[in-house]
């Protein structure tokens, strides 16, 4: 593990994006943040901007409508990155079973490091998610390597 | 087909045609009840369409029968918020609305991936994939 | 003078948690148009409605939004009770008042912290939410889930609160309303707080009225309009009065948000003391035919469900009306002639829940 990998460990930026989540979850994350819980002990933070992040943490079963929006954050976080679904809808769709405008999963979409369920997903779930996702952040070269193409979201 | 007989919870259900529609909506206006929104049902050949008020926390509702296929009057000349739900109309139900003041042409809550307007009877709606895949 | 500019507000965005886009058309620093860009959180919650047994329904319609999960729960099952002609006993409906309450001052305790953190006022807003676990905790305890609870069931409720439950509650609310008190003092006697939301995005109350505002939104304008007044559940039999302030700008806004989380906390603890003995749920037979119409206050303001059933398992139709919905017109009007740096502000003011909008 080189310094860079090992700092990436220890300071995970999180961007948060609500892909037609019920809120449920979204108020879960930003528990995670605030005091009781404290997700910064871990050096996370959130932030607004996709190319500063590191995780994304995606909730809800994704629409028609923010299929385009959740694939261009996608492709605009730099390598290495991991992919969070939280919630049972973001993983699976959930109870939005039979409604038209959904696509079932962020996996439909993007490809998923790892799925947290719950529905809401509690804070400690959420948090549990994050931390198995830097083990698998902590495995991925700081560098793509020499002519590899970088990842790109499902098509 | 039928249309809705009394509705527990609703004090009031006045019918009007489609042709005195805004009138009768104005007629609420005057009064200063309050407005809720509109409700549509689909009752095979037509819409049955309820407009809700409030009148000091009672619901009062104008109903008025639309065929399929004819053009509704829009309401945003009477109460203007009633623009969110006409869109939702024309969205949803396929309904055209006329004079509708800010329109955003059936684009409003879907994007034009459906056959059909997916609040409809007939509309088979189970987890469809878009038709093309914008990437 | 510059040419007008326009600028995209959303849909990702770090002060909104949900995606909604406002177009936002600028002169200057000045906004003289908003118009929003809705469809990124609609699922089809209403079809869904109809495709689902009338029972599953009960767990669907909580997820219509995460927030006021429990108080959706409500509307629909006293929806079809109305239809299916069932009371639920008193002890439920005592019970559904415990509840619901408890979800309001969790929702308005987010507004607040939420509202904080829009002008940056990072600190307290992470005091709101420090403050706000403690009823987080009370969920837990007495429904066993944090934020979507599914208390409420088609003719009474599933859970029980039991005597040492009920001590547990009476215990940790006023600790609550001690430290939410000398926070809302703080929030609303700040002079930065102030100066960020006296007089912005006013709306008088004839305006409220014609624009069919609902809730916080409405008794900010000094309307004293609760549907809790209308006395579903237990409401009718426990005192109450709807909290108003008369101004009309954000700041009345929050205020009677923050005087409601005192209120309700009085609510939960008057429903605990009126506690009647008795069974928790009616049983019944048979599907929904006939149509109902139930209101109910939600956090952000009145909540509708129209139930149409057709005399099969399945509805007829499914109507959500929620209270957001009917804000939007009001927020667009008065974001023309705020200064750019307000809109977050202002828009947060009507608190705005963008997954019950567009279901």
């Amino acid at each position: 593990m080189n310094l860079i990998q090992k700092a990436r460990m220890k300071s995970p930026w999180i961007l948060h994006f609500n892909a037609g989540s019920c809120n449920g979850c979204d108020i879960e994350i930003l528990s995670c943040l605030t005091p009781v819980y404290d997700i910064e002990r871990f050096g996370a933070v959130n932030v607004g901007n996709p190319k500063h992040a590191d995780v994304l943490l995606v909730t809800g079963p994704v629409n028609r409508r923010n299929e385009r929006v959740l694939r261009n954050l996608y492709d605009q976080m730099l390598d290495p990155k991991i992919v969070v679904a939280v919630g049972t809808c973001a993983s699976s769709g959930g109870v939005f079973q039979n409604c038209y405008n959904c696509m079932g999963g962020v996996d439909k979409v993007i490809p998923v490091d790892v799925y947290v369920p719950g529905c809401a997903a509690k804070p400690e779930t959420i948090i549990e998610g994050l931390i198995l996702g830097l083990e698998k952040l902590a495995k991925m070269p700081s560098k793509p390597k020499k002519g590899a193409q970088p990842a790109e979201a499902r098509t | 087909m039928s249309v809705l007989g009394e509705v527990s919870g609703i004090a009031r259900i006045e019918d009007a045609p489609l042709e005195s529609l805004l009138d009768a909506l104005r007629a609420y206006r005057q009064r200063q009840a309050r407005f809720i929104t509109a409700s549509c049902l689909d009752r095979g050949d037509r819409f049955e369409i309820l407009y809700l008020f409030d009148e000091d926390l009672r619901t009062v509702a104008v109903r008025t029968l639309l065929p399929k296929g004819a053009k509704l009057p829009s309401a945003t000349g009477v109460y203007l918020c009633a623009f969110l739900v006409e869109n939702e109309l024309q969205d949803l139900f396929g309904i055209e609305v006329e004079g509708l003041h800010i329109d955003y042409s059936g684009k409003f809550l879907v994007t034009d991936t459906f056959d059909a307007p997916p609040l409809l009877k007939q509309t088979a709606c189970e987890l469809q994939l878009p038709k093309e895949n914008p990437s | 003078m510059s040419e007008g500019t326009s600028v995209p507000f959303g849909p990702q965005h770090p002060v909104l948690p949900e995606p909604i886009q406002l177009r936002i058309s600028l002169e200057d620093e000045n906004v003289v148009q908003a118009l929003p860009a809705l469809g990124y959180v609609h699922r089809g919650i209403e079809k869904a409605g109809e495709l689902n047994d009338f029972q599953q329904n009960v767990f669907l319609v909580e997820r219509v939004c995460g927030i006021c999960s429990s108080i959706h729960a409500l509307a629909y099952c006293l929806a079809v009770e109305a239809v299916l002609g069932l009371e639920a006993p008193k002890r439920a409906s005592y019970l559904r008042v415990v509840w619901m309450e408890l979800h309001r001052i969790h929702s308005h305790l987010l507004y607040l912290g939420l509202l904080a953190e829009a002008f940056g006022f990072e600190s307290l807003f992470m005091e709101f939410w420090r403050v706000r676990e403690r009823v987080m905790d009370l969920l837990e305890m007495t429904a066993g889930n944090r934020v979507i609870i599914s208390v409420c069931t088609i003719g009474g409720v599933r859970r029980d609160i039991d005597a040492e439950q009920a001590r547990a509650i009476r215990e940790e609310l006023p600790k609550l309303r001690d430290e939410a008190r000398r926070l809302v003092d703080s929030l609303l006697s700040d002079y930065t707080v102030r100066q960020r939301t006296v007089g912005k995005g006013t709306i008088p109350a004839a305006l409220a009225l014609e624009l069919g505002a609902v809730g916080p939104t409405l008794r900010g304008s000094g309307v004293a309009q609760d549907m809790r007044m209308a006395g579903y559940a237990a409401y009718g039999e426990l005192e109450f009065r709807p909290v108003t302030f008369p101004d009309g700008d954000t700041y009345s806004r929050t205020a009677v948000r923050a005087e409601e989380v005192f209120q309700s906390i009085d609510l939960v603890l008057a429903a605990l003391d009126n506690l009647p003995e008795g069974d928790l749920k009616v049983g019944f037979k048979g599907r929904p035919e006939g149509a109902a119409l139930a209101r109910v206050e939600a956090p952000r303001g009145e909540l509708i469900y129209m139930v149409v059933g057709n005399g099969t398992k399945n509805l007829e139709r499914m109507r959500v009306r929620v209270p957001t919905y009917a804000n939007i017109p009001a927020l667009l009007t008065v974001l023309p002639g705020c200064e750019f740096a307000d809109v977050p502000v202002v828009t947060l003011s009507i608190d705005p829940c963008i997954s019950c909008t567009e279901r």
